[in-house]
């Protein structure tokens, strides 16, 4: 993490990436960047979605600078307002002293006017930015050891390679000594967590909270599900005096699903992991039977309608028109569906 | 406006905050902004999967900002602009009721900012490293030493190790906290 996107990564990259015209040694290191970054990560898996972005950027930022210059002029035009009532107030000042003066015959006494530099806020300002000392930046470096112990691990790294084994364990080291193992674990890739009508993201939830939790996950190797009140909660064995309330989007094709949460959203009669099975082997028959074999990610969107069936596709992110075709046929031919609310079921199916 | 922009762009974030707090000079808020603005997009886009709404939360961000900006105290702006982003995304699903409650286990990550502090020079540290390798689960195992001893994609991981590629990065998360949790106990 680091104060200015470190990498330099644009969004150019991002689309560079996803449409595999990258390297494999950049994807690799654009990938162990994310790993350490999570806006960067979100941001990477977000450009999937993109078809237009090289236009809107532009765009974008044409209206922000915009925004920025109207708002300036504003500015400056009741700047304009203020001095003018200003200088008026002054000289009605003036003139109402001088004819006080006169009026009552009093001696002349010599009238001092003090003029004040009305750019002293301005001035102040640019002291106080002229002592502010940046934050300086603390870099740490990785690969600083050059320990030489053979991997015991049974991989054949290939000889050519230009990183030698030892660098890329002091590497893989330095990665593990940095992981904060404090919080357990959390599913952040497409994740929403809710608590009390409150938007929160990775927070802990205290126990008396826990009857507010909206839904939870659990990993099946560390965490352990428990039922508190209606609702299901989970229960970390490393930090047992917190639950997690955690929530998926509807994005997710590769998701398992479990009874208790069914009724949240329209879902598959037979489960998740019973459609994505389904997905995964006839996707292979269908695309094998075709001309020009499928290769990409799919998203599509679509209703369930009264019937349990799966109606009004919406191609979200397209390969090519046969095989859009061919993933809408998979869904619709595929098992039954649970319709629990009108909100559209988004599926990627990745060829 | 460019001209302004090209003074800006050597700036720490920190400094341009200050500057915008006490003169208020919208120009130097966007060129903050806009470093940022293409990763801010792509999370957008993350949430919201349609361009055009990804496209709006951008700019209704930059709104958010200048307010927000005005009267938040912001030590790490890029963290903190991650956040309000993410949340201000979370909200417009909300007011949609877009958003379905499915749990996920299948891509477990770890949640906390991660940073890397200084290197630990000693070898036996590197053994405890490969013992601690061995007794992670298989796919921990396989997605760890691809990725970070021998330097693959999650593409060429995929395709060697016949992984599903949407769970290799959970592997290699969950297999860096086990790896820091076992090494906490062998050093």
């Amino acid at each position: 993490m680091n104060l200015l996107n470190k990498n330099n990564f644009s969004a150019k990259d991002f689309i560079q990436y996803h449409s595999g015209k990258m390297s494999d040694t950049e994807m690799h290191e654009m990938e162990e960047s994310a790993l350490e970054d999570n806006f960067l990560s979100d941001a990477l898996d977000g450009y999937i979605y993109s078809n237009n972005a090289e236009k809107n950027l532009p765009e974008i930022k044409n209206n922000i600078d915009a925004k920025s210059k109207a708002t300036f002029k504003s500015n400056a035009s009741i700047r304009k307002i203020y001095f003018s009532i200003g200088i008026a107030a002054s000289l009605i000042i003036i003139l109402f002293v001088g004819y006080f003066n006169i009026s009552n015959k009093s001696e002349v006494t010599p009238i001092i006017a003090k003029v004040e530099n009305i750019d002293n806020k301005s001035d102040q300002a640019t002291n106080n930015l002229n002592n502010i000392t940046p934050k300086k930046e603390i870099k740490t470096k990785q690969n600083e050891i050059k320990a030489k112990v053979k991997l015991t691990v049974p991989i054949t790294i290939p000889v050519d390679e230009k990183k030698t084994a030892s660098d890329a364990e002091s590497s893989l080291q330095s990665v593990v000594a940095s992981t904060n193992i404090n919080e357990p674990p959390l599913p952040v890739d497409n994740s929403i967590q809710e608590y009390n009508n409150q938007t929160i993201a990775d927070k802990k939830i205290p126990i008396s909270a826990a009857p507010k939790i909206i839904a939870t996950s659990s990993d099946k190797d560390k965490f352990k599900e428990t039922e508190v009140s209606s609702i299901k909660s989970v229960k970390t064995s490393n930090a047992p005096e917190y639950y997690r309330a955690v929530s998926a989007t509807a994005s997710k094709s590769e998701i398992k699903n479990d009874d208790a949460n069914n009724n949240l959203s329209s879902s598959p009669v037979e489960g998740w992991n019973s459609f994505n099975k389904y997905i995964r082997e006839n996707k292979k028959i269908v695309t094998d039977s075709m001309k020009n074999p499928c290769k990409g990610l799919l998203i599509l969107s679509f209703n369930v309608n009264d019937n349990g069936a799966p109606v009004d596709f919406k191609v979200e992110r397209s390969i090519e028109e046969a095989c859009n075709n061919a993933g809408i046929k998979l869904i619709k031919n595929g098992p039954k569906w649970n319709k629990n609310d009108n909100n559209r079921i988004v599926y990627k199916i990745n060829f | 406006m460019t001209f302004i922009k090209n003074i800006e762009s050597n700036k720490p974030d920190e400094e341009l905050i200050l500057q915008f707090q006490s003169i208020g000079n919208l120009s130097v808020l966007a060129a903050l902004y806009q470093r940022y603005m293409e990763l801010v997009y792509g999370v957008c886009l993350k949430y919201l999967k349609n361009e055009e709404d990804a496209k709006d939360a951008v700019i209704n961000i930059y709104e958010d900002l200048i307010v927000k900006l005005k009267k938040h105290q912001v030590d790490y702006f890029k963290g903190w602009l991650y956040q309000l982003s993410k949340n201000h995304c979370l909200m417009i699903l909300r007011k949609k009721k877009i958003i379905s409650l499915y749990p996920d286990t299948e891509n477990m990550q770890i949640s906390d900012n991660l940073h890397l502090e200084e290197v630990m020079n000693k070898e036996s540290q590197l053994n405890s490293l490969h013992k601690c390798i061995e007794q992670l689960t298989e796919e921990q195992r396989q997605a760890i030493t691809l990725f970070y001893l021998e330097k693959k994609c999650y593409k060429e991981i995929a395709s060697t190790s016949n992984m599903d590629i949407n769970k290799i990065k959970s592997y290699i998360q969950n297999g860096r906290r086990n790896l820091k949790i076992c090494m906490d106990k062998t050093v």
